[in-house]
């Protein structure tokens, strides 16, 4: 457990600094922005207090936020996030688990932990895009950032994730 | 207390959320203007209506004393316009030294202007005469002319203390020398006696060029009008029996049964051109 704290820490400070200073300058085709940060939410363990999530995931929006000069947006985005990982974990957790872990793709499964991520991610991204127009004048436009962003956010994931160990079955 | 208690620390993950959820808005409302310009004007709507709504029904308590209020004011505005129209028909009279319409542009300054208001005109038969409100108390001599706004009117018969009468054009006693306004030629105005609109230009030499709707002014030869004042427009040119001269009917560009406020001129020359003229005559 102090073991994972200080990885969870150090990761958090590591998706911060990368979002503010790699991945919001990259906009492919004008409207794809990938948002990695929220990798930091879906690999909180399954076990940790669903308020001390929601309290990280505010914290973490706010820290995103905070180098954007965009207070309150992704904030909101990742507060939701955060309160709907516990019920992505109820409906994509493998039926067979029995200890609580950190969710990755090695003991998910990769449809399981795809589908678990893509849960978490859509909905952060749906409530950022919608919250950052505020508007519907364009709904076209807005379908296809959030769908855009969602699948590179995506893929990104499952870059990080072919980096965790393997471990031998 | 219990209960709420325990209502509390059983939900808490869905207060903290209400909490945190409300923390963002606050930050999204407050720093980014975009959304908070929206979220202003969706609140202003909202309360707007519940204000208006109280207030419909509270403004009627009030009414009376608003009421109260708005007859006073309405007193004092009253005497204000009293007391304005007064000063104002005071400066009307007195606008004896002020220049008058772009008509006049090339009057000299030896006529002088007092004003005054056409308060009866007899203009029934074939010897009009008009009545003014000034008199020889105002300065208004025997022999002064009169005109309007768009042209000549008439001259000054007689004088009385307050009024004064007038002979417009519209009388067969009437002669007026005229000419056109782009060449020196010179005829005789006279009243035809039958319309109030027209008039005969006469004794104008053969071989004046002129066109229909050229404009007839006043030549200057008399004493009692300056040169230039419009008289009227040509309307079409008659034979006359004597072959050296045109006759030309003029439409006459006052417009004497709506006359109203008029000027008379005052000659400062007038006195030393009089005695010549006659004196000169004698001899």
């Amino acid at each position: 457990m102090t073991n994972q704290w200080w990885r969870q820490v150090l990761l958090f400070i590591i998706l911060v600094f990368l979002q503010v200073y790699i991945f919001n300058k990259i906009h492919i085709l004008g409207f794809i922005t990938p948002l990695l940060y929220i990798y930091f939410i879906i690999k909180l363990p399954t076990d940790m207090n669903r308020n001390v999530v929601l309290l990280l995931s505010f914290l973490l929006g706010f820290s995103i936020d905070f180098f954007n000069y965009s207070l309150g947006v992704h904030m909101l985005a990742s507060t939701v996030a955060g309160f709907v990982r516990y019920y992505g974990l109820q409906l994509f957790s493998p039926r067979d688990l029995v200890n609580f872990c950190v969710p990755s793709i090695n003991i998910f499964g990769t449809g399981l932990f795809l589908r678990y991520a893509s849960f978490v991610v859509l909905l952060h991204q749906v409530v950022l895009f919608s919250v950052e127009s505020f508007s519907l004048l364009d709904p076209l436009i807005l379908f296809c950032r959030i769908a855009g962003s969602s699948v590179f956010t995506l893929l990104l994931i499952y870059g990080l994730e072919q980096f965790n160990p393997r471990i031998k079955k | 207390m219990k209960n709420l208690i325990r209502f509390i620390i059983n939900n808490v993950h869905w207060l903290l959320l209400l909490l945190l959820l409300f923390l963002s808005s606050l930050a999204l409302v407050k720093n980014n203007s975009y959304q908070g310009s929206k979220y202003l004007t969706i609140e202003n709507e909202i309360v707007g209506s519940f204000y208006s709504t109280s207030d419909n029904l509270t403004s009627y308590i009030h009414l009376r004393s608003e009421n109260e209020d708005l007859t006073e004011r309405m007193i004092e505005l009253e005497e204000q316009i009293l007391r304005l129209n007064d000063l104002l028909k005071s400066q009307e009279d007195s606008l004896a030294h002020t220049s008058l319409t772009a008509n006049y542009e090339e009057y000299q300054n030896s006529f002088e202007f007092i004003t005054a208001r056409v308060i009866n005109s007899n203009l029934r038969g074939v010897n009009n005469i008009l009545t003014l409100n000034k008199g020889s108390k105002s300065g208004v001599l025997a022999n002064m002319g009169v005109v309007s706004s768009k042209g000549l009117v008439g001259i000054v018969m007689s004088t009385s203390e307050n009024y004064s009468l007038v002979i417009p054009i519209l009388n067969p006693k009437f002669r007026m020398s005229c000419k056109l306004k782009h060449s020196s030629y010179t005829g005789s105005m006279s009243w035809d006696g039958k319309s109030f609109k027209y008039a005969n230009l006469e004794e104008l030499p053969r071989h004046a060029e002129f066109l229909v709707g050229d404009t007839i002014v006043t030549s200057g030869y008399s004493a009692i009008f300056p040169e230039g004042l419009v008289v009227g427009y040509i309307l079409e040119a008659k034979k006359q029996r004597d072959d050296n001269f045109n006759s030309l009917k003029i439409s006459l560009s006052s417009d004497f049964t709506s006359l109203n406020q008029v000027l008379l001129l005052k000659s400062r020359h007038r006195e030393e051109q009089f005695t010549l003229e006659t004196g000169g005559l004698k001899q």
